[in-house]
């Protein structure tokens, strides 16, 4: 069964509600990849959005390739070298990554000039660095990110737990 | 065959009272206006409509710790909740820090399961919703944290059976919760603390009510 891995949100269940409950919206196709025997895990990042590995049969992974706020990485195993990405490619990925919240600075630290000379673990060890606690906010009904610092989960526990 | 290593913390059997239960438990551990549990009939059950949250005042415990509970008798209606929590930290407070092991009934299907940490109040589903197994009167739910796995079981005809498994490794000790929506379920026999444990109310109230292993 294949695997991909997916940059997506976070979403609020049950707004209007006590207690606030967010949910990494891979959640949304739990049922379709459990039908197809397979299964995700998650590493929270930056910007309100996760690293998500998933094993779907690929027509569920197409499925999941379509809704709107998810991005797959354009290539699958962690170790696939990311050289052979287009230039445009590479500056989505890139605009992908600021957007969550790093900085061009700290981007160009790790990756230099050129994000194709790295891997697909090297660029979302690099999203799963940190993230920020949340606060519940009775005033606006919303959970805000804009906490402390945290360290995610590990990108080889997600790995372990998909296989 | 899994099985909670930690003793009884509370049957519930005395005289109706509370909210909170006894001196030992706390009301409101998010301080979002929650009412508490409360003795009726030698069972816990939730004082109000909607939201009833407590905690075991009488332990902090360290971080490899658990929680488990008795539904004794089930609520009624469709996403009624019963929540057991561990690590909770900023008790009383908006702040509540926590990780949380959720029953959701499902009159027209399979019930739900969840596993949360709760950062500053607000609930943070980890992983996937996992659907199923049913919950039937008597069963149990008991969460177990260890290192930075959390697991979730269901007692049913006397067996402890894996629910579901999740990792995170934010919080470390802290106190025992217990949830329920409104009214109707009826709650027994509390247990939990530093897993392989064999320390007691007694234990903890000998220490002023505070203990840490």
């Amino acid at each position: 069964m294949p695997i991909a891995w997916y940059i997506c949100p976070y979403k609020r269940r049950n707004p209007g509600q006590t207690p606030p409950v967010r949910y990494c919206a891979m959640d949304d196709f739990t049922t379709l990849i459990e039908t197809d025997g397979g299964r995700w895990a998650e590493s929270e990042c930056l910007g309100n959005h996760a690293v998500v590995k998933v094993r779907a049969a690929a027509a569920t992974l197409a499925t999941i390739n379509a809704e709107p706020g998810f991005t797959r990485l354009p290539k699958d195993a962690l170790d696939d070298p990311l050289s052979s990405l287009t230039n445009a490619q590479k500056t989505a990925l890139r605009n992908l990554i600021t957007g969550l919240g790093y900085s061009l600075a700290e981007l160009q630290d790790v990756f230099g000039s050129d994000i194709g000379q790295h891997t697909v673990r090297g660029v979302l060890a690099f999203i799963c660095q940190r993230r920020l606690k949340p606060r519940y906010d009775v005033a606006t009904d919303s959970i805000i990110l804009d906490g402390p610092v945290q360290l995610p989960r590990s990108l080889e526990s997600i790995e372990a737990d998909v296989g | 065959m899994p099985s909670p290593s930690t003793p009884l913390l509370d049957d519930f059997n005395r005289a109706d009272t509370g909210p909170p239960a006894s001196s030992n438990w706390s009301n409101d551990p998010g301080s979002y206006g929650a009412s508490g549990h409360k003795i009726v009939s030698n069972e816990c059950r939730g004082n109000a409509n909607p939201w009833n949250h407590s905690w075991w005042n009488a332990g902090v415990y360290a971080p490899d710790s658990e929680v488990w509970i008795t539904v004794a008798t089930l609520p009624f209606s469709n996403d009624e909740r019963v929540e057991v929590g561990v690590r909770a930290q900023d008790v009383g407070t908006p702040f509540l820090d926590a990780y949380e092991f959720q029953w959701k009934q499902k009159t027209a299907g399979t019930d739900e399961w969840y596993l949360f940490r709760k950062d500053n109040g607000g609930q943070t589903q980890l992983g996937a919703t996992i659907t199923g197994p049913d919950l039937a009167a008597g069963d149990g739910i008991w969460l177990e944290a260890i290192g930075d796995t959390l697991n979730g079981y269901r007692r049913n005809a006397g067996t402890w059976t894996l629910v579901g498994t999740r990792t995170d490794s934010t919080f470390g000790s802290g106190y025992l919760l217990l949830y329920n929506d409104d009214t109707f379920a009826h709650l027994d026999d509390f247990g939990g603390g530093p897993i392989g444990s064999n320390i007691s109310t007694t234990y903890a109230e000998d220490f002023g009510g505070a203990t840490y292993e």
